[in-house]
């Protein structure tokens, strides 16, 4: 099955669907104007044709008052009544049967219609260079005439013109406005009916990209359940994707755990006896190790982190406190080799989430933190709740910050600012985010007290736990 | 001090046997969890570190094993797998500690010596810590063998650093381990124990490091 629509990038459904709708419409705007235009005009003829057959009997009725075939009793008043119009000019003319004009004028004698055309019987035709109609009423008057005489009355169209180019404008505008009521009633029709559409879109849109969960089809109106259920049927093949991704990199960062213990530990052996610049390559080799094994456990821990890997999270009660209790004994080593300050101000708070995710976090920040903060530099790590009563996790240092400009680039994966060290891997900051979204919280990054220096700050909503549980079951 | 050494990696495994050989820790090495419940049941080791992913029987299930038998030695996990559920599972199951690979030899033996040490405080009510020796039942602290003068509540900040060591023990635990016995401690209090402490220890290479904001940590120079 295969539907070719337009490709073209300005396609839409509304324009097609109006498109559609006028051209019929159009048709029968033309169709309507042409048979309300004759069937008007023919009920306008009528009228004045009976008008002008009025005008004939008149005429008429002067040939029985006289007895002579030759004559017709009507007096030049009587004929300035006859002829009389509001809009056109009439004229009349009585024959003989033969053609011998009796009275009347002469010009329209010879314009009679044939007998068989009925009696009366109406034509149009040219008179004096003006368009004309004319009625031909043959009539045998009382007073013992031979043979029938034939009146000829005429008139100008210009009554009629004008009738018809009322009905003509009358038709016109109800038809067109017939046509504009219908195209606005379907344009709103269409709008009102494209309302689920763009609720659903905007739902879509709203998405973090990682989102994968399949659209709600129920709610949905019917004509457009199957395209969800083809949009869902791919989200869930990205998601089988993504899940597959996830496996291998957790797999393949386990298989690497193992020899990567044994290069550190068999390095560290060979250090211990060494001298000289054979020792110094060895730090070197040594340092690259270590770099290797940071990068392998962080990627480990991104693909651990992610919503991918974790549908469900179980969430526990877990002190702020207790988490910088351990981070202290985790980085007091590294933060006394470079001499730094690092300190604490642990203030009473507690969250529902992961406690290993939440220690993951933290270790992330402190670990960048005490990174990128130079010798003798200080660093802080606090939680507490803040003036709102929401808990919060933040670490400060007095290292070089992060430009505000670059500040949305450092969540990216592998994204290290070039005029720092190379040493981190450019994940830690990717695993707080992803674990900060899995408890709702957010990451706020801004600069340090004194104008230098980097707050990282993590601000949890009470309702964090609660809102994933009902995001679960929902 | 002899401990066994379940791994199946043999690079780790001798990287392991020779660094903690250097610090004087003997090492027995096997390559597979059966042999190694036998070699626990049989001889009394100091402490066992076990691999969890090894050939056949796994790491946990020796753990299980060897605590069912109630041998208490004390276990050291060496996991490639760091999620949350592996970690609870080693500890329910009655291991003490775990180290995540790959992890550096400083890291293992200071891991060992904590455990170490908290198992000899619970077996002979002994406490040790470089030159510092406490007693638990006598309540009694020596520094390189000379008796130290210590009052009760100094004896127990000291005793509760060593058990500690090498980790930070938080002023807050400090005061609530201590001040259940006779009403609040204030944490000035803490602060006067501590700076008695430091002054009675300063002519050794036992010092006690503040880590601002937290607490407290018990380190050799």
């Amino acid at each position: 099955m295969s539907l070719h629509l337009p490709t073209r990038s300005g396609y839409s459904l509304r324009r097609r669907l109006l498109g559609f709708l006028l051209m019929p419409l159009l048709a029968l705007l033309g169709i309507s104007i042409i048979t309300d235009y004759t069937e008007g005009m023919h009920v306008a003829n009528r009228a004045y044709d009976h008008a002008l057959f009025s005008t004939a009997l008149a005429v008429a009725a002067r040939l029985d008052s006289n007895e002579d075939e030759n004559d017709i009793d009507l007096t030049a008043q009587a004929e300035a009544v006859l002829r009389t119009d509001v809009a056109d000019k009439v004229y009349f003319a009585v024959t003989r049967s033969n053609g011998g004009l009796i009275a009347g004028d002469k010009q329209l004698a010879t314009k009679a219609t044939p007998a068989y055309e009925g009696n009366p019987s109406y034509h149009f035709d040219i008179l004096g260079g003006l368009p004309v109609r004319v009625a031909t009423y043959r009539y045998r008057p009382l007073a013992g005439w031979s043979s029938d005489a034939t009146i000829i009355v005429a008139e100008t169209t210009h009554k009629r013109e004008t009738a018809a180019n009322r009905i003509m404008i009358t038709t016109l505008w109800t038809d067109l406005l017939l046509i504009a009521t219908s195209l606005v009633v379907v344009f709103f029709g269409i709008r009102y009916a494209m309302i689920p559409l763009d609720a659903l879109c905007e739902g879509i849109r709203q998405r973090e990209p990682e989102d994968l969960s399949p659209v709600n089809e129920s709610s949905a109106p019917s004509e457009i359940r199957p395209l969800l259920s083809a949009i869902n049927r791919l989200m869930s093949n990205l998601r089988d994707a993504g899940a597959a991704q996830q496996a291998f990199i957790s797999s393949a960062a386990h298989q690497l755990r193992t020899p990567l213990a044994g290069l550190q530990t068999q390095l560290e052996l060979i250090a211990e006896n060494l001298s000289g610049e054979t020792q110094a390559r060895v730090e070197i080799v040594k340092k690259s190790a270590a770099r290797l094994a940071h990068l392998t456990k962080q990627m480990l821990a991104l693909a651990r982190s992610s919503v991918d890997a974790n549908p469900v999270v179980e969430m526990q009660g877990v002190a702020l406190t207790d988490l910088l209790e351990s981070a202290a004994s985790d980085f007091l080593d590294t933060a006394l080799q470079k001499n730094i300050d690092l300190g604490f101000e642990a203030e009473p708070a507690h969250v529902q989430g992961s406690g290993w995710m939440l220690r993951e976090l933290l270790a992330n920040l402190i670990d960048n933190a005490l990174r990128y903060t130079p010798e003798g530099g200080h660093v802080t790590v606090r939680c507490g709740t803040d003036t709102k009563g929401q808990p919060y996790l933040e670490v400060e240092d007095n290292g070089p910050g992060i430009p505000e400009a670059a500040r949305e680039k450092v969540f990216k994966r592998f994204t290290r600012l070039e005029e720092q060290s190379t040493e981190g891997s450019g994940l830690g900051l990717s695993i707080v985010k992803e674990v900060a979204k899995l408890h709702h919280a957010k990451v706020e990054l801004r600069t340090g007290a004194g104008n230098c220096g980097l707050i990282v700050a993590i601000h949890f909503s009470t309702l964090s736990g609660l809102q994933r549980a009902s995001h679960l079951s929902g | 001090m002899r401990l066994l050494l379940v791994e199946d990696d043999a690079t780790v495994a001798s990287g392991i046997s020779e660094g903690l050989a250097r610090s004087g820790i003997a090492v027995d090495h096997l390559r597979a969890a059966e042999p190694a419940e036998s070699a626990l049941a049989l001889t009394s080791y100091d402490l066992a570190i076990i691999d969890i992913g090894l050939p056949g029987m796994d790491g946990l299930e020796l753990i299980r094993r060897v605590r069912r038998k109630g041998i208490m030695v004390p276990v050291l996990i060496l996991t490639a797998r760091d999620g949350l559920e592996d970690r609870v599972k080693g500890l329910d199951i009655g291991a003490d500690d775990y180290l995540v690979k790959p992890f550096l030899l400083p890291e293992l033996q200071a891991r060992i010596r904590a455990l170490v040490r908290r198992s000899q405080a619970s077996v002979s009510s002994g406490l040790e810590f470089g030159p510092l020796g406490l007693d638990l039942g006598l309540r009694m602290a020596t520094l390189n063998g000379t008796l130290l003068e210590l009052t009760g509540r100094e004896l127990d900040v000291l005793q509760h650093l060593m058990l500690a060591a090498p980790k930070v023990l938080s002023k807050q635990k400090l005061t609530e381990s201590l001040g259940c016995w006779e009403g609040e401690l204030s944490p000035n209090a803490i602060e006067i124990y501590i700076s008695r402490l430091r002054a009675k220890l300063a002519d050794s290479v036992v010092q006690i490091r503040t880590v601002r904001g937290i607490g407290y940590r018990l380190e050799l120079s």
